[in-house]
C-alpha cells in the first residue's frame, strides 16, 4: 500500500513543469475570435435584459416573504380583533341578571379528621384487622357545621 | 445629425468607465453600450478560461452584462473602487457561480481522459520530448478536463493566478476573500492538479 502511494508521487520539478505547460496551453486557447460580432451580441443582450426585467422572480426572496406575509395577515388579524371586541361588548350589554342566592359563595364542604388511626391498625393481630371502609368511616366525616345546614 | 452622432460617439470613446457608469445611472443607455463594447473582449477571454465552446462563453458573457445592467446603479465611483475592478468582481462571481452550478448538476459528465492524453502525461513524467502542434492540442483539451475535476473555487484561483496573471490581492478583492484564503486555495489547487497528473500518469 505504502509503496503504491510512493509510486504515485511525482517530483516538484516535474509537477511544476507539467502544470505550467498545461496552464500555458489554456492561456493560448483564445475563443474570442469565434464569438459573434459585438452588434449582434449587444442586440441579444438587450433582449435578454428585457426578458429578465419583465419576468417576475420565480422564487420569492426573503424580503418579499417578510413584506408579503404581514400584508396578508394584518387584515385578517384586524377582522378577528373586531369580531372578538364586538362579541365581548354584546355579551356585557345583554348579560342576564344574577340571582342573589347564586351570588353567595358556597363554602366547600370541610373534611375533618375525627380520630387518628390507633396503633392497633398497624398490628397484624386478627382482632386489629381493619377494612378500608372502617378506616374511611373513622377518619373522615362531614363537619358539624355542614350537618347543621 | 450624423456628424453630431459621430461627435457624440467620439466623446464616448474618450470618456472614462467611471464617467460612463455615472451617465448610465443618469439614464443614458448608450453609455452602457459603450461599456459593453469596451469590456466584452476582456470578459470573453476571462470566461473562455473557465468554459469551453463559443456558445457557452457567449452565454456567460451575456450573463455577466445582464448582472452589470441590473447592478450598475449600485456602483459608486466615490468609494474608490475602479470600475474595472468592480466589473471583474461581477465577472469572477458569475463564472464561479456557473462553475458551481455545472458541477452540482447530476448529468454533468467530466470528459474522460483518453489514451493519447494519458500518454501525454506519461511522456511529461518521463521527460519525453514535446513541442509538436498535436501535443499542444492535446494539452489544451487535457487541461480543461483536469480543471473540471478541481473544486470550482480552487480552480478560479489557480486560473486567475497562473493563467491570467492576477495578483493574490486582486483575486482576494474580486472574490471578497482574504489574502490567506486565496493562498490556501491556490496551494490546494496545485496539489490537486499534481495529484491528478500523478494518478493519470501512473494508471
Amino acid at each position: 500500500m505504502f509503496w503504491k502511494k510512493r509510486e504515485k508521487r511525482i517530483s516538484d520539478e516535474k509537477a511544476e513543469r507539467m502544470a505550467a505547460e498545461l496552464l500555458g496551453a489554456l492561456g493560448a486557447d483564445d475563443v474570442t475570435g469565434a464569438l459573434p460580432d459585438s452588434a449582434s451580441s449587444f442586440a441579444a443582450l438587450q433582449k435578454r435584459i428585457a426578458a429578465e426585467a419583465g419576468r417576475p422572480s420565480a422564487v420569492p426572496g426573503l424580503w418579499d416573504t417578510l413584506f408579503s406575509a404581514p400584508r396578508l395577515t394584518v387584515p385578517v388579524m384586524a377582522a378577528l380583533a373586531l369580531v372578538s371586541v364586538a362579541g365581548f361588548a354584546w355579551s356585557t350589554v345583554n348579560r342576564p341578571p344574577i340571582p342573589d342566592e347564586a351570588a353567595e359563595l358556597k363554602p366547600p364542604p370541610i373534611l375533618e379528621v375525627k380520630a387518628p388511626v390507633s396503633a392497633c391498625a398497624l398490628s397484624n393481630k386478627p382482632e386489629c384487622t381493619l377494612t378500608t371502609g372502617d378506616v374511611l368511616a373513622t377518619m373522615m366525616t362531614v363537619a358539624p357545621k355542614e350537618k347543621r345546614r | 445629425m450624423r456628424g453630431f452622432l459621430r461627435e457624440e460617439q467620439a466623446t464616448l470613446e474618450q470618456v472614462s468607465d467611471e464617467a460612463l457608469a455615472a451617465r448610465f445611472a443618469a439614464g443614458d443607455a448608450h453609455a452602457f453600450e459603450r461599456i459593453f463594447e469596451r469590456h466584452r473582449p476582456r470578459l470573453a477571454r476571462l470566461a473562455g478560461r473557465f468554459f469551453q465552446g463559443p456558445e457557452l462563453v457567449e452565454d456567460v458573457v451575456q450573463d455577466i452584462f445582464t448582472k452589470v445592467w441590473f447592478s450598475l446603479n449600485d456602483y459608486r465611483p466615490l468609494d474608490g473602487v475602479p470600475f474595472s475592478a468592480w466589473l471583474a468582481r461581477v465577472a469572477v462571481n458569475t463564472c464561479r457561480d456557473r462553475l458551481r452550478y455545472v458541477g452540482r448538476r447530476p448529468e454533468t459528465n467530466f470528459g474522460e481522459i483518453n489514451e493519447s492524453e494519458q500518454m501525454w502525461i506519461r511522456d511529461g513524467l518521463s521527460d519525453g520530448e514535446r513541442g509538436s502542434p498535436e501535443s499542444s492540442v492535446i494539452a489544451r483539451d487535457l487541461v480543461r478536463k483536469l480543471l473540471d475535476r478541481i473544486d470550482p473555487e480552487d480552480r478560479v484561483v489557480l486560473v486567475l493566478l497562473d493563467v491570467e496573471g492576477w495578483s493574490v490581492a486582486e483575486i482576494a478583492d474580486a472574490n471578497g476573500w482574504s489574502v490567506s484564503k486565496v493562498k490556501v486555495r491556490a496551494h490546494r489547487a496545485r496539489l490537486r492538479l499534481r495529484g491528478l497528473l500523478a494518478e493519470w500518469g501512473s494508471s
